[in-house]
């Protein structure tokens, strides 16, 4: 393959890792300002999914770009069809923050918002598992990829535990149901982001190995 | 003419899926198709050179396999081992068994002319015979003795079609095959290796004379031709190799470094050496 293709791809690469990293920031913020009910935090989470979307677009049209001008094959082949769905990946799960951000804005409007202790460690999972993620894709590392699968795990059983207690308080004290539903809301879309990650850790197996291990439940 | 038992149909006995390395079959093969061609350490030197070494490989009936490598990796000079057209360079000899069916090719009992009748060559650059372009079907044929007119036409058309060619040529048939396009003369070079009744049809970089238009007709009659042909063909260009073949053997330095599904090659091959060739990062 030609130098040009080579520089293109490693071009590709860097751009994804700066959308990886923005798309992480993105999502530390949203969390943070979970955990301190910071209105203002939250809505500039929020305004700044624009550029996330732009860079998502840009990536793509670079991916098939290489696709239909060089033919890659093998290892290239699994790495460009896997930044493409990667890239989608990154661009909901900066969705999702912003979902939970734009949930925090509700939050303040209310005010004495204080996230649950359940919520707070769902979001520490899932800002360690996106961190963990985001390594494991920029360095092919599949031993780790195989731990962000199974650490997807943990956040379904921190959700399901999260909406039990929600709903248990929302039976019990109906005057801050709003409050409460917000948090469903907000650990459905984290639950969502570790789904999220589990897809692109899957795709580094992949990158890595050739196999696609999908549904298989065998990490 | 010559009795054409001399090469028997393929050995259906417990080699099926017998592809080395993996023991995966193409869907498009039937995990029942049995082995036509089959290598077994076959060596081919060129007086003290060994431009193959120890190839062994199984090739599926009615398949497309590409020979893929760098000039000089000894895929046309394997390719052609298959009807023994290197036969003809002084000091080339092969070692080992080269199977169709159950005949080894290089028994001392083989008749040559059958062995290229049964498996037939297409070569890089279109050689139509300076005659008409019935002419060049019939010419085999007629050698055969078959000289009766109704049978010739019958064959002539046949193969025309088989080579997806009849539409084009059907009302010029006496006309010059040399006044042809390259595609056309390349199609009629295959309807020509047809007519006389091949198992087997290799083909050495047929289409890189060609341009793509006429390159994606001859591609789409290679995959037509595999329902009733096995087909061996040595391309370059690995593009090719992928949408036509179902097996794909990768040559570097004289021997064979994979073989085995050609999707397999092109995602996920198992070789090093074949990863970075397909990749283009060789050397």
């Amino acid at each position: 393959m030609s130098r040009t293709f080579i520089d293109q791809l490693n071009d590709l690469r860097d751009k994804l890792a700066r959308l990886s990293a923005m798309v992480q920031h993105l999502v530390e913020k949203s969390v943070e300002s979970v955990y301190t009910a910071d209105g203002v935090l939250a809505r500039e989470t929020a305004e700044s999914d624009v550029r996330i979307n732009d860079e998502e677009v840009r990536i793509e049209h670079q991916a098939i770009n290489l696709l239909a001008l060089h033919q890659p094959a093998a290892s290239d082949l699994r790495l460009i069809t896997s930044i493409i769905k990667v890239n989608s990946d990154l661009e909901r799960i900066a969705d999702c923050a912003v979902n939970v951000a734009q949930r925090v804005m509700m939050l303040d409007q209310i005010g004495g918002y204080e996230a649950p202790s359940d919520l707070r460690l769902m979001g520490n999972t899932v800002v360690t598992m996106l961190r963990d993620t985001v390594k494991a894709f920029n360095l092919v590392d599949e031993p780790l990829a195989r731990h962000v699968v199974r650490s997807d795990d943990v956040v379904d059983a921190l959700y399901s535990q999260l909406v039990q207690d929600m709903l248990a308080m929302i039976e019990s004290d109906r005057h801050n149901a709003n409050t409460n539903l917000g948090n469903i809301m907000i650990g459905k879309n984290l639950e969502r982001i570790a789904d999220h990650c589990t897809n692109i850790a899957e795709d580094v197996i992949y990158v890595q190995t050739g196999h696609i291990i999908r549904h298989l439940h065998a990490v | 003419m010559a009795d054409s038992s001399t090469i028997p149909g393929p050995a259906a006995t417990g080699r099926e899926n017998s592809v080395a390395p993996r023991a995966i079959v193409t869907p498009s093969i039937r995990m029942t198709t049995p082995t036509l061609i089959d290598a077994k350490s076959v060596s081919v030197f060129y007086g003290e050179y060994e431009a193959v070494k120890s190839v062994s490989l199984s090739i599926p009936q009615n398949s497309v396999c590409a020979m893929i490598g760098p000039s000089g990796c000894g895929k046309s000079t394997f390719l052609r081992s298959i009807n023994r057209l290197n036969d003809l360079i002084p000091g080339c000899h092969v070692k080992g068994e080269l199977l169709i069916g159950r005949q080894n090719v290089y028994a001392d009992k083989i008749d040559l002319v059958t062995l290229r009748r049964e498996v037939g060559l297409v070569f890089q650059k279109p050689n139509p015979f300076p005659k008409s372009i019935y002419d060049n079907i019939a010419y085999g044929p007629r050698l055969q003795g078959l000289s009766d007119r109704t049978q010739l036409d019958e064959l002539v058309e046949d193969c025309l079609r088989k080579a997806a060619l009849w539409e084009e040529v059907k009302d010029r048939l006496k006309t010059s095959a040399l006044g042809l396009s390259g595609g056309q003369q390349q199609r009629l070079c295959i309807a020509r290796a047809l007519a006389t009744k091949p198992k087997v049809l290799l083909m050495d970089e047929p289409c890189s004379a060609l341009d793509p238009i006429a390159t994606g007709k001859v591609e789409d009659l290679i995959v037509q031709l595999k329902e009733q042909y096995t087909i061996v063909i040595v391309t370059h260009n690995m593009q090719q190799a992928a949408r036509v073949s179902d097996m794909t053997a990768f040559f570097y330095m004289g021997r064979l470094i994979e073989f085995d599904q050609t999707a397999a090659i092109f995602t996920n091959p198992s070789n090093k050496q074949t990863e970075d060739y397909i990749t283009g990062r060789f050397g």
